[in-house]
């Protein structure tokens, strides 16, 4: 009988125009975002710009068309009306040897160009001065190389942790919310409609919410799979960046979270869902289970510079919070094993909890219309179906 | 008994502080098709859902055949609630057949079922449309289908005749008497009295979450000390006024009396043929109708 019902729910949902497109935004947002990161962590070309020099600025002409691995610059001798050339664009800044000249705001990366090959050209300068050879300059320049050895024997580095928990963070939340909020609107369907009545008639408030569960639930699976391939599919279309392998490793734990997380959540959903009887009142209606996982996600967002915060490390062993908190702080530092044993424990148990809490204030208020149920009321009722 | 169909046995409920059903039993035998009736609010619902497991009762007790209604038994109930609704994004056909699916028929017996039902209730046309497109008429026979998909042996239908068109309703009530006849048993709620008259032979009636009465028609009929006095003359007559009781039309030809038990029949009739030429006189229980407005009336 689970599984009719959530067959249903999957060839509904699964066979809608929204699930379809949203699916399809998804994939194309995440190959998309990868594709991003790899513009921002360097491109193939180096970006041109026209440099203007004018007055002691010249001096630096040959030093500055050296350009880098990510800057081709252009250098262009002004003699004429220097920053008219700047206002029309047709050079991006304009040097005279002590001041840098831009239209508005400095290009960041020009502006630490053109400042450090002046740095570079004054010291060869004074070196010269204090009769200091280019080779002794260089010697003196080198920088020291300082080393690290990571105890634990991670590799990653830091932005693709940054970039791991980011995603896995934010994409547990973002579909656990959506996921919640389908769920909470079919219920709400199924009771404006009437047909709950006939429902119940056949199966039990349980069966009903658990085939509802676990047929949305493989639908929200199948997306955050889909987040995971674009994901991979993104960056192997970016060929400098090498997914180290302890990403990988955060997949299965990603997936094993949002699945606990989904268990947890669509109950609550469905159980604040049932308490309304129109769908104009599901905004509000959502709020108490929406909060707490939104306090998940403020609590990771605001953890990146300090994962291992008491809020976030905290966070990591509470159901509410856990499902988004795991897998940041997971991706973001070292957790024992243990750690994340337990946290999944308490997670798991938890949706029993919730189930049965969730499943009775839903047994009750299914056939409640007219006024909001109260939690009180739903709670003092939990044996029964309502009316 | 093992085969004495439904069975409800002094049930009680009461939500909060309204008693919605009080020590209500009644037997609706295989077979057989009771109508159940009471004013709006008098716990008919609230009775219907407890059969179909939808109320923790407080005390009393319901089977079927002997067994509690639960777990496989309630797959063989049809249940039509008060409040109509089903999935408006949903097409005919597949809604009836995931109705059966859910009353435990396998995917071919449910297919084979629900198109039989949609061909007998005139919406086989509209098979693969979605229902929020249909008329409301033909939404109702949709969900007369959900309720008969599964040829459940036990029919609950709260307000079958509700919002149908005259055609649906012979239709609804061809169909109750034709499964009562292949031995189910149906228990039906209604307002429309002529309909219950016509289709059962038994009636329970409630009011107040309490049972005022229950028995065949007849019976009840009989049983009421009132009787209506008709009387027709072949020419008019001067202002007939019977010996006892109440005069409840007044025509030159025709007279209606309602009189009491301690009322003497037999010396009113006499009174009227005394007055003219009769052509016609009858003496009739009340009707169900009034019956029904006797007994509410009485315990209001």
């Amino acid at each position: 009988m689970i599984w009719t019902i959530a067959i249903r729910e999957l060839q509904t949902r699964g066979k809608s125009k929204g699930f379809i497109v949203i699916t399809a935004i998804l994939f194309a947002a995440v190959i998309g975002g990868a594709l991003a990161i790899s513009f921002l962590g360097g491109g193939d070309d180096p970006v041109e710009y026209t440099i203007g020099v004018t007055g002691d600025g010249v001096d630096y002409t040959a030093a500055l068309e050296t350009g880098t691995d990510l800057l081709k610059p252009t250098v262009q001798v002004v003699t004429g009306d220097g920053e008219a050339l700047v206002n029309d664009g047709e050079i991006d800044v304009l040097f005279d040897g002590s001041t840098l000249t831009w239209e508005g705001f400095p290009n960041q990366s020009l502006d630490s160009y053109v400042r450090s090959i002046a740095q570079q050209v004054q010291l060869g300068q004074r070196a010269t001065d204090l009769d200091v050879g280019p080779s002794e300059l260089s010697n003196l320049l080198t920088p020291i190389e300082i080393g690290e050895v990571r105890l634990d024997g991670s590799d990653t580095d830091f932005a693709v942790r940054l970039a791991t928990a980011a995603a896995s963070g934010f994409a547990t939340f973002m579909l656990l919310q959506t996921w919640g909020a389908f769920i909470m609107m079919g219920v709400i369907e199924e009771k404006s409609s009437k047909v709950i009545e006939i429902l119940l008639s056949h199966v039990q408030p349980s069966t009903l919410l658990s085939g509802k569960v676990l047929g949305l639930g493989v639908l929200a699976l199948v997306q955050m799979i889909v987040v995971v391939i674009g994901m991979v599919v993104g960056l192997s279309l970016v060929e400098d960046i090498q997914i180290p392998t302890s990403v990988w490793g955060t997949v299965p734990l990603v997936l094993v979270t949002f699945l606990l997380g989904f268990g947890f959540y669509a109950t609550a959903f469905a159980a604040v869902g049932s308490m309304v009887s129109r769908q104009e009142d599901a905004t509000t209606a959502q709020l108490p289970a929406m909060l707490p996982l939104l306090a998940g996600y403020a609590i990771a967002a605001a953890s990146f510079g300090n994962p291992d915060n008491p809020a976030a490390v905290i966070g990591m062993f509470i159901p509410f919070t856990s499902p988004v908190l795991l897998p940041f702080r997971n991706a973001m530092t070292d957790v024992p094993t243990w750690q994340v044993a337990i946290s999944l424990a308490i997670l798991a148990a938890s949706i029993v909890l919730m189930v049965k809490l969730g499943g009775r204030i839903y047994r009750y208020s299914l056939l409640r219309s007219g006024t909001r149920v109260s939690f009180s009321e739903a709670w003092k009722n939990r044996n029964q179906v309502g009316f | 008994m093992p085969n004495d169909g439904l069975k409800i046995s002094n049930i009680s409920k009461r939500f909060g502080t309204i008693q919605a059903v009080s020590e209500i039993s009644l037997r609706v035998p295989n077979g057989s098709v009771v109508g159940f009736l009471g004013p709006n609010g008098a716990g008919k619902t609230t009775t219907m859902r407890a059969i179909m497991g939808m109320v923790e009762l407080d005390s009393g007790e319901i089977s079927w055949n002997g067994q509690p209604v639960e777990g496989s038994v309630s797959t063989r109930i049809g249940y039509m609630p008060q409040e109509r609704g089903l999935y408006a994004r949903m097409k005919v056909r597949e809604q009836v057949i995931y109705f059966g699916r859910l009353a435990g028929m396998s995917k071919s017996e449910a297919a084979s079922s629900a198109d039989h039902w949609l061909e007998r209730l005139g919406v086989s046309e509209r098979a693969d449309t979605l229902l929020q497109d249909l008329s409301g008429g033909n939404q109702q026979r949709v969900q007369l289908a959900v309720s008969l998909v599964h040829n459940p042996e036990l029919l609950i239908l709260d307000e079958p005749f509700a919002g149908l068109d005259p055609v649906a309703a012979y239709t609804m009530s061809a169909i109750i008497s034709e499964r009562a006849a292949a031995g189910a048993s149906v228990l039906f709620s209604s307002h429309q009295l002529d309909l219950v008259e016509e289709l059962s032979k038994e009636v329970v009636i409630i009011a107040n979450g309490k049972l005022l009465t229950s028995g065949a028609i007849d019976d009840l009929r009989q049983a009421s000390p009132r009787r209506k006095l008709s009387v027709r003359w072949t020419e008019p007559v001067d202002s007939w006024t019977p010996l006892d009781g109440t005069l409840t039309i007044s025509e030159p030809q025709r007279a209606v009396a309602e009189l009491s038990a301690s009322d003497d029949v037999g010396a009113n009739i006499a009174h009227a043929i005394a007055a003219g030429s009769v052509i016609e006189v009858s003496v009739e229980p009340p009707s169900l109708d009034e019956l029904f407005v006797e007994l509410i009336g009485a315990a209001q």
